[in-house]
Formats: structure tokens, C-alpha cells, sequence
């Protein structure tokens, strides 16, 4: 074990967490989570390894909170090296909720531009201000570095509104009424 | 309302079908990382020899739904004008049949009304704010590489947004032109008498010209992309470098750039901003970028004129400002500008052969 996954909820309590090999994120962890729930990957050393889960939560991340409990890891539970060798490996995607959310800078200072250090989706914005479509993690690491993360919308995963998908019955007679008047060629 | 695949490759199939004296379609050499198959069609009044080409794409980002069907909506609204001899009304801006004949009598018209299909079906079924196409990561519980940080353009040098982390909605993939939907897009620039090109994305009411990686200076040439590295995964690391723009092509991008804009703004008022992408944010390995790009790197190829366009509004909700409810709006602005940039590439390809 060198690393553990922990789940935590809005209020940093702790619900879950699961080892994890190393060359694996919490993003490819094969564990779902619930769209209110975030995680974070703990790194251990060689020292902290050899401590209890619980005290070693609790010692070295004392922002979060509780009694977790452990979970075993819902994919397949593979070393660094078969996950490298296997290159059709495919892990169970996770889809978190998305966050619209406001950049900007903290009482720390830092420098707006380094947002774009940080692989996000941005949104452009009218006002050229840093908004960009965030997971909960992604949130935090924000706030983690330093910025102000102001949360504007929560946009939970769905597809499409049907409501907004032509039938084919519609696309077809569309077609139709905008040709009416155009003499059909077939054949020429 | 929005068009699914399928409906979209029926209509396609439908028009080439229906009328053959205007529309070829072409099946792309390859298949969508899911499989499916991808159509350009080409759109042409008379016979004869090809023609300096005009080539627009849209739905490269699965979530900006409105372009694709923009697209077929405008070839169709050019076919009803050429064949009728009517007017093409847009709001407040109207095109005669006349500059609708000039247009089609003079250039071949290619359209790829959606370059990444997959996605789309993707945004319909499961994922309404998915952006990328939808390869699967080796390794990881993330898919897709964003089509427009792909292309083989400053590729790999995380500038502003551009990742090369495969989770990342930004994530430029494991090669310039890994993804077979941007190939495809090469392949009409490689095969194809294409002089003009324009990418066809939402939000924010831009039209964007190069550059995208840095801010454009006209005076020192030897500030080309052409010597900088590729594939780095990491910034540019050079502050205050400024890429190399002709001054005689950036006075051509803004002309024809404005022109788009007052063709816009002549629908109903919306006042889109001409601009380097640049001034967006800075991107790599976009495809408008490379498009242009292609004629400096290899003097051998024909040079293209690339812009990228963002359509509609910022909107209190990503969701509308991506898909609205009411797309006829924006899509009546799109196809507006569009025809701006048809009739300005007439000028455009004609200074070019000369």
C-alpha cells in the first residue's frame, strides 16, 4: 500500500476510504462515488504506512474528520506494472458532478495565471474573469493552492433534455417543408 | 431543437441524393474512435474543376450542439436561394440570390457538420457538458482528448489551456493527430483545394483569428512556431515571446473578420468581438491555428486562411450557453457570418492565386 483514497463529504467528514496502488489517482480508483461526496489521494510513506488508517487520517490530515470506514477497491485491483503492461486496460469511468465555479485570487495572492496550470475546464467569461467547470477535488485543490473558489452552479451529470432532441419524424419534415419549393434532381 | 447523429447523416445522405447538381457527399477515410462513420459534404453550383475550397466544421467540442445543425440548416437555406432565385433573410440581414450565386458559382463549399459524432451522441444519451471526443485513456478511468488542442500546431506545450493530463477536459492526447476525427479534418486540407477554414464552435460571440499560443507582432519574422518545441508538456517558458503574423494576412483576417462581425450584428444587433484567439486564452494544437499554420511549416502547401468562431452568448447557465433551449437565434447569427465569410473568401482566394 502506498497511497489511500479517502472520500469525504461537504463537511469534510469522512465516509470511506480504499488503498491504492501506486500509478493510480483517485479519479481512476474503480470506486463510485455520490455526487456530494469528494476524495482525495493520500500519499504515505514508507513510515506512515506502518500506522493505523485512523491515526494516520487523523495525525496527518486533521481536516478531515470521523471515523472512516475501509472500502475494498470496486475495480480490479492491479500492480503498477500490469496496469502499464495492459494498454487495453479500462477502468470504470467516473463521472463527478461538475461545479461552475469563480477563480480568484486569495489572501494568499497567487497569481490567477497559474490557473491555467491546472488543466481545467474553462469557461469563457464577458468579464475575463477565471470561471471554469470543476469536480469537487478539483475545487479544493484550488483551495488548497491558495485561491478563492467561488461556487456558482452545481451541474449534475445528465444527458441531454430529451425535450431538446428532434424526432425523426420531425427531421424528416423538416427537411420536407424547407425543400417544398426546390424541384427535386434524383437522377440527373 | 437539436439533431441526432443519425438525423444528421440521413440529412446529408438526403440532400446528396435529392439534389446531386449541388451536393457530393464524401465518407472520411476513418472511423470515430466508437466507430462511426464521419461525412463532408461538398457543396457546388455547375460542373467542372475543383475550386479554391471554403471548408467549415462544427460540433469539434461534443457540447456545442447548435453548429452542426447550423451548418446543414445553411446549405440547405443556399440551396432554396440559388434554385429559387430568393432572398436569404436573417433578421436584419438579407442576402440576394445574386451574391448566393456568386458564392456557389465561384468556390466549392465543404462541410463537415460534425467532426466528433461520438461525442454528440455522447452529450445526448449520458453527458450533456461532455466536451472531448471519447478514446479511451489506457490506464486511467478517464476518456476523450479535446479535438481542439489536437492538432499538430505548438502541439504538447501546455500553454494556457492546453493539458496533457488525459483527465483533463483540455487534454491535447498522447500525439498531434492521435485522434482519427481531427485526421479527418487534415485530410480535406491535405486532398482538397481548401483556402479558407473555419472551426465552428459556442460561446462567447468571437470571431478569432490566429494566433492562439501567443500574442501576434507583425514585425520581427523570425519569431516563428517553427522554432519552438513540441510535445514538452509544459509551457512555453519564453515571456514575452509574441508570434510572427504578416502584416498583410492580419490585415486580411481583421477585414474579413469584421465583415463577419456586421453581418452578424445586421441580424438582430448582437455585436460579436474580432480578435486573436490568443486574447480568449492562450491554446496549442487548435485546429484554426493549424490550418493557417500548415503553409509556413511546409511553404510547399497552399495557404489557409483559419478562423475559429464561438457563437452565442455567456449565459447565467453553462448549459444554455452551450445548448440553448431556443438555438434559432444564434443559429440565424452563425449562418449569417458564415455567408460573410463565404463572400469574403472570394476576395481572399483571388488575392492568393494572384
Amino acid at each position: 500500500m502506498t497511497a489511500v483514497i479517502v472520500f469525504y463529504d461537504q463537511d469534510l467528514r469522512i465516509v470511506a476510504f480504499a488503498t491504492a496502488p501506486a500509478n493510480l489517482d483517485a479519479a481512476t480508483v474503480g470506486i463510485r462515488a455520490a455526487d456530494d461526496i469528494a476524495s482525495v489521494r493520500v500519499e504515505l510513506t514508507p513510515e506512515q504506512e506502518r500506522l493505523p488508517l485512523t491515526t494516520l487520517l487523523t495525525r496527518y490530515r486533521p481536516d478531515l474528520q470521523g471515523e472512516p470506514r475501509l472500502v475494498p477497491l470496486g475495480a480490479r485491483a492491479v500492480t503498477g506494472d500490469e496496469a502499464v503492461a495492459d494498454e487495453e486496460a479500462e477502468l470504470p469511468e467516473l463521472t463527478p458532478t461538475r461545479y461552475e465555479a469563480l477563480v480568484l485570487t486569495g489572501s494568499t495572492k497567487v497569481a490567477l495565471s497559474a490557473v491555467a496550470d491546472l488543466d481545467l475546464d474553462r469557461l469563457p467569461d464577458p468579464g475575463g474573469r477565471v470561471r471554469v467547470l470543476i469536480s469537487a477535488d478539483e475545487a479544493r485543490a484550488l483551495v488548497d493552492r491558495g485561491y478563492e473558489v467561488r461556487m456558482m452552479n452545481a451541474l449534475e451529470v445528465r444527458p441531454l433534455d430529451p425535450e431538446l432532441v428532434m424526432s425523426d419524424a420531425q427531421a424528416e419534415a423538416w427537411l420536407v417543408e424547407r425543400t417544398a419549393g426546390v424541384r427535386h434532381q434524383e437522377g440527373s | 431543437m437539436y439533431r441526432s447523429i443519425a438525423q444528421l447523416d440521413t440529412l446529408t445522405a438526403n440532400l446528396a441524393q435529392q439534389f446531386p447538381q449541388y451536393f457530393t457527399r464524401f465518407e472520411l477515410p476513418e472511423r470515430t474512435r466508437q466507430n462511426r462513420r464521419v461525412f463532408a459534404l461538398r457543396m457546388r453550383a455547375g460542373a467542372g474543376a475543383e475550386r479554391p475550397g471554403v471548408l467549415l466544421v462544427g460540433g469539434t467540442h461534443a457540447r456545442e450542439l447548435m453548429n452542426p445543425d447550423a451548418l446543414v440548416e445553411l446549405a440547405i437555406d443556399l440551396l432554396t436561394s440559388h434554385v429559387n432565385g430568393s432572398t436569404i433573410t436573417y433578421g436584419g440581414q438579407t442576402w440576394p440570390a445574386a451574391d448566393v450565386g456568386t458564392i456557389l458559382d465561384n468556390l466549392d463549399l465543404w462541410l463537415v457538420p460534425c467532426v466528433n459524432p461520438d461525442g454528440r451522441a455522447y452529450v445526448m444519451s449520458v453527458d450533456d457538458m461532455w466536451r472531448k471526443n471519447r478514446r479511451t485513456n489506457p490506464g486511467t478511468g478517464c476518456r476523450g482528448v479535446d479535438l481542439n488542442r489536437n492538432a499538430d500546431f505548438v502541439w504538447g506545450v501546455i500553454e494556457g489551456q492546453t493539458s496533457c493530463s488525459p483527465c483533463s477536459d483540455v487534454y491535447c492526447g498522447p500525439s498531434a493527430f492521435s485522434e482519427p476525427e481531427g485526421r479527418n479534418v487534415k485530410h480535406l486540407l491535405d486532398t482538397r483545394q481548401i483556402g479558407v477554414f473555419a472551426d465552428v464552435h459556442s460561446f462567447s460571440e468571437l470571431v478569432l483569428y490566429p494566433w492562439g499560443h501567443a500574442p501576434n507582432q507583425t514585425t520581427d519574422p523570425t519569431k516563428r512556431f517553427t522554432g519552438l518545441p513540441t510535445g514538452t508538456c509544459l509551457p512555453l517558458n519564453q515571456p514575452g515571446y509574441a508570434e510572427y503574423l504578416p502584416p498583410d494576412d492580419l490585415q486580411r483576417f481583421r477585414a474579413a473578420g469584421q465583415q463577419m462581425v456586421n453581418a452578424i450584428a445586421a441580424v438582430r444587433g448582437r455585436v460579436y468581438t474580432n480578435q486573436p484567439s490568443s486574447a480568449l486564452y492562450p491554446t496549442t494544437g487548435s485546429q484554426s491555428d493549424y490550418a493557417y499554420a500548415r503553409h509556413i511549416a511546409n511553404p510547399a502547401l497552399r495557404k489557409v486562411y483559419g478562423w475559429t468562431i464561438e457563437t452565442g452568448p455567456a449565459l447565467a447557465d453553462p448549459r444554455e450557453s452551450f445548448h440553448p433551449t431556443d438555438p434559432e437565434p444564434v443559429k440565424r447569427d452563425t449562418k449569417s457570418g458564415l455567408v460573410a465569410l463565404m463572400q469574403q473568401s472570394l476576395t481572399l482566394l483571388e488575392s492568393e492565386d494572384n
